[in-house]
């Protein structure tokens, strides 16, 4: 101790009072500023905790997480929350991951805020239509690790009377961690709209017993994905011997899925080679399975295979296709068939992949072919392919009426969201990038958040101020089908009792090397799981729900 | 270097007087002892036991953490002070103001003090300065203003309710004295005194004013009368004085525990206040004593420790109130500090003996460790001599100081670089020479021993004109045994005086100088009796002065129909002084003679005889003992001869025998037993007894002066 602080024992009894009040001062103090600091969590912002360097949790007040993408977008909610804060609203939570050392990553992250943006400002746009929606961003963490805490906040927010957390929606990925999120959520009675969710696991299936009760999802599972693209290939993708599957074994529900779809679709003619695994160490990480390929892709050369189903995240499937477009035997033309992950294949693929990719004499040594949940050119190009058999067959061109609903309505709706762009950018909104709508991001987000608004006005009551229930919503969900079908820019949304969309089409998209720097990314037709188009009015027909 | 040999445990953290004074040297808590009924503490030991040292070490350690005062009483400098001013002043009264003034200027924890309550009673006993004009009282008030002005940086116990009005009240009381030209004034000066004095307190003072003044004997409550009784017992003198001084320390006293009392004292103040009162055997020193235990007996309650000097065991007269000395509570450093105090329950009540209130410490002699670490000490800074001749330097001091530290120290210094025989005599160091350290002519460590234990700590009570002859007369009596001796000395040396000192007298004045005499010698402590041996054989040449000493006493006990003293008979008395004064064949002839048929009684008569010390020369005992020496007497003288010159050896303590000598002694007796006369087997049992107490260098002869020695292992 120095000696110029006196020891207690020689204090006379004026220095030991002050000394013990200071002490108790000290201790005091210590309780009323210290332990709440020791007992509050490290936060990143209000309301935000930081868990391991990420940020978790819910904010609808413009709060980034950390992710400069997706400032103005969420900067642009947070307005359109105050807007309606005076008004009798409901709240809806868009749950997905908002943090990443991806660059790619964090640019897909601002096409589906962008998507949940945009479709807020139409929910909200009805002319007295109440309840108006608050959007809150909930960010739950890499792979959703930390989806326990943000769906203990979303829980709490449900029961709030002033939050009013109605719908949950988002989940672009399909994993175990959001598996057990939507199951948590639902379990609760919180209704949850999966907007880009295409495992068969996150679903419930039509004729049994809920699993995941208020569950609804708006793109095909890939089961009917496979399907749909099956259908769409017609026999060349069903000829055993000339078809081969591809498979990643770590567990991953989608991967997973997607394989079983594709072993699922009834094969013809002798058989073709067996199903090739690899193995991959993470979504987006590539570890040894640039090896694991080479010999697989050596095994496809030396048979007669030429379409290939790739049943795997997008990083692998791109290593896979580079590997393949090596081969010796790469003179012939493959064509690889995957799921609804592959959208983002053009965007993680850099031009000199492109060049590889390509054959020397510019032909496409590789294409790969995936049913894409939607497309932009979607509709257009149908509808002119329908116009256009109408007038071989009619000789005249067909009537307003007499075109198919299934393609006028989702073209509509595409054309209001064009035209929602267009209006918002002049608006001087900032939304940190002009929406792309060819991932189809932005537009199967924009659909759910069309869909819950949809719900929510279905179900409210004639007091505007009565907010409707968890279980109105959850309810509503089986009943947006026929007259209430939701027109959505993916496609006609008309939900079955388990809340699946009924005979949703997929757009099947090629990614071509072609000529171009970044090689082309081409509708070629839409696939209907049932292999034909929705029914007039989207009514279920009885038997299938 | 030596400030703390011997109290180490008395001054520790833990020791006495940290927990007296409730502080430790270090400053820190320590709880205090005793109270509230405080013991006046006495510090009892003859000179150079080290009281003033301790007084002073305590003063070193404690003087910062502890407002502890010392105060000399031996100085001359109070008086001289009160010189000028008789009625005014008195020692005690300007020895308290001395303490006053050093606790007023105390800047340790708490701060000064203030003395209102003291001041009241100075400034009206300045009233009897002795030119009595305005202007003298006025100047003599001013002399003690000091005691109530405010210390510039105020501690808490600071009392606001005296602040200011008391030097109000005094500067008034100046301007009324001064404005005043016609005289006499006395009693006039007092009442305008008191007059101004009372008009300008407040409540809270005056009350304060009658709490103490008010019990003035004879103020019935009145605070007035009882200063205005104070100032004229103090102008009276004589008793009356004594109790006007008693109610000034009191006064004093009270101010102190004012300082520690209420919420500013509580607060602010540690510890015990101290005042170390150093030759408090002195007069004033005996009557600062004399008033805070009267007070305290009284039932006067106050937290200043007092802690004093006695050089008697029993701590002086004035204790015991002219009764025997009762029992008082007494410890010595070594059996621990008794945990608790209670005064002693007199029959008397509060008329009882002062000595109720009293704890004495009694000054410890070295122990035997601890005297040969100190030795040893000092002799590492001397030149580097054998172990063994440091061995027998160490025993000698040993002998020699009894384990009184100022003579070890002394002894110790001088002797370490003295050459000393192994087989010497321990009084060979007494020649050395001492190096005075601040740079004064050396000189026989004997003398200085001799200025410092008895020249400058004369008797208190000893009259002025036998001041010079002192240390003569003692010097003399070093030789004598009992009351008769010495007054056969003193009638020889004074002869021609006008007043003379009787024995009785003597034997008083060193008993109050704390050296009482023992059974066997006058002079009773055996370390000063070696000193004055050793001034007397030096005295005069080849020793002279000591042979006529032995001489006289030798013819005195001559005359038959004398009683023998502090021997059995008047013969072995005189052979005693026969023996050491060139008489050794006379005695041996005698013991010869006598020996035959009263062996028991024999025995006892030779060890009285050879109770002496050796006159300074060659020391031919130890061959003689052995019968190296030719002697052609009969078997029965020869060795009767060599047996008076073993026990002679033995019985001296000044000279190592060990077991060589017990063996001797032991084959003497049995050849003795072996002899045929009558009762010569009864040496038998003696020859075993006396060569297991040689063995163990035990004294033959026991003697109260013995009790000490023995240290030499």
């Amino acid at each position: 101790m120095p000696s110029w602080i006196p020891r207690w024992n020689r204090l006379p009894r004026w220095g030991k009072i002050l000394y013990a009040l200071a002490g108790v001062a000290v201790l005091v103090a210590a309780g009323v500023y210290g332990v709440p600091a020791l007992q509050k969590p490290d936060t990143c912002h209000d309301g935000i905790e930081k868990i391991g360097g990420e940020c978790i949790g819910v904010d609808g007040a413009g709060y980034d997480f950390g992710t400069p993408e997706i400032s103005a977008v969420a900067k642009a909610i947070s307005e359109e929350n105050e807007r309606i804060a005076n008004q009798p609203h409901v709240t809806v939570a868009m749950m997905l991951p908002l943090q990443s050392d991806t660059a790619g990553l964090r640019r897909q992250m601002r096409s589906d805020l962008q998507g949940a943006y945009l479709g807020q400002r139409r929910a909200n746009s009805g002319e007295g239509q109440v309840p108006r929606i608050r959007l809150v961003l909930a960010n739950p963490g890499l792979n959703y690790g930390h989806q326990d805490n943000v769906v203990s906040t979303l829980l709490d927010m449900a029961e709030s009377d002033k939050d009013k957390l109605r719908a949950v929606t988002g989940f672009n990925l399909t994993l175990d961690a959001t598996e057990e999120a939507v199951e948590r959520l639902t379990e609760n009675g919180v209704p949850v709209l999966a907007s880009r969710i295409s495992g068969d696991g996150i679903a419930n299936v039509d004729g049994e017993k809920q699993r995941f009760p208020g569950l609804a999802r708006i793109i095909p599972t890939n089961g009917n994905a496979a399907e749909a693209l099956a259908n769409f290939n017609g026999e060349r993708g069903r000829e055993n011997a000339r078809t081969v599957l591809v498979y990643d074994t770590r567990p991953d529900a989608y991967a997973e899925s997607l394989a079983n779809a594709f072993r699922g679709i009834k094969e013809t003619g002798p058989a073709g080679p067996a199903d090739m695994p690899f193995e991959s160490p993470g979504i987006d990480e590539a570890g040894s399975t640039g090896n694991q390929f080479e010999q697989v892709a050596n095994n496809i050369c030396g048979s007669a295979a030429d379409t290939v189903y790739f049943a795997g995240r997008t990083l692998h499937l791109r290593i896979f296709a580079l590997t393949l477009a090596k081969q010796t035997c790469a003179n012939r033309h493959f064509t690889l068939v995957s799921g609804s992950d592959a959208a983002s294949l053009r965007q993680a693929t850099s031009e000199k992949d492109w060049a590889q990719l390509r054959g020397e004499d510019g032909g496409a040594k590789v294409t790969v072919q995936y049913a894409a949940p939607a497309h932009p050119a979607a509709w257009d190009t149908e509808l002119a392919a329908w116009a256009k058999q109408w007038k071989e067959t009619h000789h005249r061109e067909p009537t307003a009426n007499e075109l198919p609903q299934y393609l006028t309505e989702p073209k509509a709706a595409l054309d209001a969201l064009s035209d929602l762009i267009k209006s918002t950018s002049k608006a001087g909104t900032d939304l940190g990038s002009a929406p792309n709508l060819e991932d189809s991001r932005t537009m199967l987000v924009y659909d759910g958040l069309v869909t819950i608004g949809t719900a929510l006005h279905e179900v409210q009551g004639n007091d505007a101020e009565q907010a409707p229930s968890l279980a109105d919503v959850r309810q509503e969900w089986s009943k947006l089908q026929s007259v209430h079908r939701v027109k959505g820019t993916s496609g006609l949304i008309c939900l079955t009792s388990g809340g699946n969309p009924y005979d949703k089409p997929v757009a099947v998209v090629e990614l071509n090397p072609g000529q171009g720097v970044r090689g082309t990314l081409k509708f070629v037709g839409l696939g209907w799981p049932t292999g034909k188009e929705q029914p007039k009015n989207c009514v279920i027909p009885s038997g299938t729900s | 270097m030596y400030e703390d040999l011997g109290f180490e445990k008395l001054l520790n953290a833990d020791g006495f007087f940290a927990r007296l004074l409730g502080r430790s040297p270090s400053g820190a808590d320590c709880k205090p002892l005793y109270g509230p009924d405080l013991p006046v503490v006495l510090l009892t030991g003859g000179p150079g036991m080290g009281k003033g040292r301790l007084l002073r070490a305590v003063h070193d350690r404690f003087a910062r953490q502890v407002p502890v005062i010392r105060l000399d009483c031996a100085s001359l400098v109070y008086a001289d002070r009160a010189r000028p001013e008789p009625g005014a002043r008195s020692a005690v009264t300007e020895a308290l103001v001395e303490a006053a003034l050093l606790l007023h200027t105390w800047r340790g924890t708490g701060g000064a003090f203030t003395f209102p309550r003291f001041f009241a009673g100075l400034a009206v006993i300045a009233t009897g300065v002795a030119d009595d004009t305005g202007q003298a009282i006025r100047t003599e008030v001013e002399r003690y203003e000091e005691l109530i002005q405010q210390p510039r940086l105020r501690g808490l116990g600071a009392r606001d309710f005296w602040r200011g009005v008391l030097l109000g009240a005094v500067r008034k009381m100046l301007e009324v004295l001064a404005g005043q030209t016609l005289g006499p004034y006395g009693a006039a000066a007092l009442t305008a005194l008191l007059d101004a004095l009372f008009e300008r307190v407040t409540p809270r003072a005056e009350a304060e004013l009658t709490r103490i003044y008010g019990e003035y004997p004879g103020a019935a409550g009145q605070p007035k009368h009882g200063l205005r009784k104070l100032a004229t017992d103090f102008q009276t003198g004589g008793e009356r004085r004594k109790d006007a001084e008693r109610f000034l320390f009191r006064a004093l006293r009270e101010d102190l525990e004012a300082a520690y009392g209420g919420l500013g004292g509580w607060l602010g103040r540690v510890g015990r206040p101290g005042l170390l009162l150093d030759h408090a055997e002195q007069p004033l020193g005996e009557r600062l004593l004399r008033a805070v235990l009267t007070d305290r007996r009284d039932g006067q309650r106050d937290r200043v420790v007092i802690v004093g000097t006695a050089r008697r065991a029993d701590g002086g007269d004035f204790l015991h109130g002219g009764l025997p000395p009762r029992e008082v509570a007494a410890f010595r450093p070594a059996d621990g500090v008794p945990a608790t105090w209670s005064r002693r329950r007199d029959p008397e009540g509060d008329r009882g003996p002062l000595s109720a209130g009293v704890l004495m410490l009694r000054m410890p002699f070295l122990t035997g460790d601890q005297l040969r670490k100190a030795t040893e000490r000092i002799q590492l800074g001397a030149e580097r001599e054998d172990g063994a001749h440091r061995r027998r330097i160490t025993a000698a001091v040993a002998q020699l100081s009894g384990g009184r530290p100022h003579t070890v120290i002394r002894l110790a210094t001088a002797a370490a670089d003295h050459r000393m025989e192994t087989d010497a005599n321990d009084r060979a160091i007494l020649d050395a020479k001492l190096h005075h350290p601040d740079g004064a002519p050396e000189r026989p460590v004997t003398d200085v021993l001799l200025q410092e234990l008895i020249l400058d700590q004369l008797p208190v009570r000893l009259p002025d004109e036998h001041h010079d002859q002192w240390l003569d007369l003692l010097t003399h009596l070093s030789v004598a045994h009992d009351p008769e001796c010495a007054d056969v000395l003193l009638r020889h040396h004074q002869a021609g005086h006008t007043l003379r000192l009787t024995a009785d007298e003597v034997a008083r004045y060193l008993n109050d100088t704390g050296w009482p005499s023992c059974e066997r010698h006058f002079i009773g402590d055996f370390g000063l009796r070696q000193l004055l041996v050793h001034r007397l054989y030096g005295l005069s040449r080849d020793g002279a002065a000591w042979y006529a000493d032995h001489h006289l006493l030798r013819d005195h006990y001559a005359v038959s129909g004398r009683r023998g003293g502090a021997f059995h008979s008047v013969t072995t008395h005189r052979m005693n002084h026969h023996l050491v004064s060139g008489g050794v064949d006379d005695v041996v002839r005698h013991l010869a003679a006598t020996l035959p048929g009263r062996s028991r009684q024999w025995c006892e008569e030779l060890l009285e005889i050879a109770q002496a010390p050796y006159p300074g020369g060659a020391d031919e005992r130890r061959k003689r003992a052995q019968g190296l020496v030719r002697d052609d007497g009969p078997p029965l003288r020869r060795t009767v001869d060599q047996l008076l010159h073993a026990v002679w050896l033995c019985e001296e303590r000044t000279r190592p025998t060990g077991s060589e000598m017990a063996r001797t002694l032991e084959q003497l007796l049995r050849q003795l037993s072996t002899m045929y006369f009558d009762g010569a087997g009864e040496l038998g049992p003696t020859a075993t007894e006396w060569s297991h107490l040689a063995a163990n260098e035990q004294p033959l002869l026991r003697c109260d002066c013995t009790d000490e020695l023995g240290r030499r292992r």
